[in-house]
């Protein structure tokens, strides 16, 4: 690994977490207590365009166990939410990557499987079978919250290219 | 965003909004029977599971059945037999209309009372 | 590029359609609110619990039926059962000791009574079983009225009959007690102590008059209908909301027969030893089941003035429904009125 490598996936880790905690002081009711936006996924879209899967699962696993002793708390309720949504979010952008969507079509569907890991995580943990009437809902919010982050990481992948 | 994109997301919104509508899940509806526009008899969907009643209609007693939140007419004295043919209603927009004994079935949403004490 | 666009689309919608129909499937199997009835102290006896996975349900469901039939039993007049002294033992045992141990359960409920004589003047009186019995007997039968006289012969229980000893144990007097009153709403406080102590706090107990509900799941309140005395339908005159709360009602307007015109109920004045006829209904709110269940009955026999009076020593609610089909709140009742 180049120092280079290293000093910007160490960039990219603080700027999710910073990302995250700022999302965090955002007090919106998203309905469900722990499920949020994801806006470290622009994070996680840029890793994964500039590096691969390996650099990205890094980041998205570290910046959880990093919320989790900044935030949340280690292996709370929130931190298994964080971390079986990024989980699912990073290996169907991987998966999805290869097809050919774009940067948006992507992010979307990063998005929507960031909330179906989310509520699996809610099913499995706190036995909130019932929210499983809430998931076409977070769907449609996620394909909104999932454009939005595409739009914003297209913009700056391409700003990306240029100057690094 | 490409083509692609817009056909991925115009299918997701599709599939979404067939999920909303099938998942429109029943709980706490009451069945109403009516016998010549008066009211007759209530029947809280959500408490039993398979259970039967006698309602008095114009050719004698009809036997509704409720079964898991839904409600059908079993058996009555018709000469067509159409609501007992109807099956099953359970959402608060269906009804069942029996012409010949004057009765009628309706499913109201009582999602604002949780239980009643007498 | 119409080829990539049929890649994507042979790809990942089937993917996404499958996906789909595994979580429909799922949900038409998931369930997390569960519901039971029970037949017991002759009512019905209906419990929700919600937020809840199947097997702590079943299981709490399995001992909530155990303890409304061991208060069923315990508080049962009319039959022995194996291996425990009931209010029928109590009064119809040919054992010749002077004393009988009880379960404490049924001593804490005669203990309870007893303490109530006093707090009523009287007016709860768990030594009236015979005069429960007489109206009991023409109820079923329907041939008509008790006579004064018959009445008078029959008052022959008192509440000194009833004496409480040490360790459990009961004077062998053989006293007709009934608990009428009171076994009700005992049970189901000990069925919402039950429930909250193996961490279930989302569920609602109905049986018959007594109500106990505990936090609703994903809202703030529960919402209690009480009914309309009046209505044939099972119509509603008033919601209350709350959480943690029981909501008692007694009317003459459920358990009663008609004799030439006359509806005769089964809440005996132990003064006049006639059925009361103050009010059509009264429901009271308060915390504790027991507490809900032996106010109402004492509200029901008591004329609104006093009742209203006499609530005020308590942390309770009353609202009646007088014979003229008006509707009277105590003082305090606008925090249940708010959803």
């Amino acid at each position: 690994m180049t120092y280079q490598k290293l000093t910007r996936l160490s960039m990219y880790l603080t700027l999710a977490i910073i990302f995250s905690i700022l999302e965090s002081m955002i007090p919106i009711n998203y309905m469900i207590p722990g499920i949020k936006l994801g806006c470290a996924n622009i994070i996680l879209v840029l890793v994964l365009y500039q590096y691969g899967i390996r650099e990205a699962l890094a980041i998205a696993v570290l910046r959880v166990i990093l919320m989790g002793i900044l935030r949340t708390g280690l292996f709370s309720v929130t931190f298994f939410f964080s971390l079986f949504g990024t989980l699912f979010s990073v290996i169907s952008m991987y998966l999805t990557k290869k097809t050919h969507l774009s940067v948006i079509g992507v992010s979307i569907v990063g998005a929507i499987f960031h909330s179906i890991g989310q509520l699996l995580a809610a099913m499995l943990f706190l036995h909130l079978h019932m929210l499983i009437y809430y998931l076409p809902w977070m769907i449609l919010g996620s394909i909104v919250t999932g454009m939005i982050i595409g739009y914003l990481s297209q913009y700056l992948l391409k700003q990306l290219e240029k100057t690094l | 965003m490409n083509k692609n994109d817009q056909t991925l997301i115009g299918c997701i919104v599709i599939i979404c909004l067939l999920f909303i509508v099938t998942l429109n899940h029943s709980d706490h509806n009451v069945a109403v029977v009516y016998y010549k526009n008066e009211i007759i008899k209530k029947i809280d969907l959500s408490l039993d599971d398979i259970k039967e009643y006698q309602v008095n209609g114009e050719n004698g007693i009809v036997t509704l059945e409720v079964n898991r939140g839904r409600i059908r007419v079993k058996d009555e004295n018709s000469p067509l037999h159409l609501c007992s043919k109807q099956g099953y209603i359970s959402k608060s927009t269906e009804s069942i209309v029996c012409l010949p004994n004057k009765i009628v079935i309706q499913i109201e949403q009582n999602n604002d009372i949780d239980t009643v004490v007498k | 590029m119409q080829r990539k666009l049929n890649y994507v689309i042979w790809i990942a919608i089937p993917i996404l359609l499958i996906l789909f129909v595994i979580f429909y499937f799922c949900t038409k199997n998931v369930e997390n609110t569960f519901t039971k009835n029970l037949f017991y102290m002759d009512t019905y006896i209906y419990i929700k619990i919600e937020n809840q996975s199947k097997e702590k349900a079943e299981e709490a469901f399995q001992h909530i039926e155990q303890i409304y039939q061991e208060y069923h039993q315990l508080a049962d007049r009319y039959q022995a059962y194996d291996g425990i002294n009931n209010l029928y033992t109590i009064h119809y045992n040919t054992d010749p000791s002077e004393t009988l141990t009880l379960d404490p359960r049924l001593y804490q409920m005669l203990t309870f009574g007893k303490e109530w004589y006093v707090i009523s003047n009287g007016k709860i009186d768990i030594s009236m079983g015979n005069i429960i019995d007489v109206w009991k007997q023409y109820r079923t039968t329907q041939t008509g009225v008790p006579t004064l006289e018959e009445l008078t012969l029959n008052d022959t229980g008192s509440i000194k009959d009833i004496v409480l000893l040490e360790n459990n144990q009961i004077q062998n007097t053989h006293p007709n007690i009934d608990l009428g009153a009171i076994a009700k709403g005992y049970a189901t406080e000990k069925v919402g102590e039950y429930l909250e102590s193996i961490g279930i706090t989302n569920y609602i107990i109905n049986a018959g008059g007594n109500v106990k509900v505990g936090t609703p799941y994903q809202k703030e309140k529960y919402a209690i209908g009480i009914e309309d005395p009046n209505s044939q339908s099972g119509d509603i005159f008033k919601v209350v909301y709350g959480q943690n709360i029981s909501v008692v009602t007694s009317g003459g307007y459920e358990r009663y027969y008609e004799y030439n015109g006359q509806k005769y109920h089964h809440i005996i004045d132990p003064d006049t030893n006639m059925p009361s006829n103050w009010m059509k209904s009264v429901t009271i709110i308060t915390k504790d089941s027991s507490l809900g269940d032996i106010l109402s009955t004492l509200l029901f026999l008591l004329p609104i003035e006093e009742g209203q009076e006499f609530i005020k020593q308590f942390d309770a609610e009353a609202i009646w429904y007088t014979n003229e089909d008006t509707i009277i709140t105590s003082e305090g009742i606008e925090i249940y009125e708010q959803k």
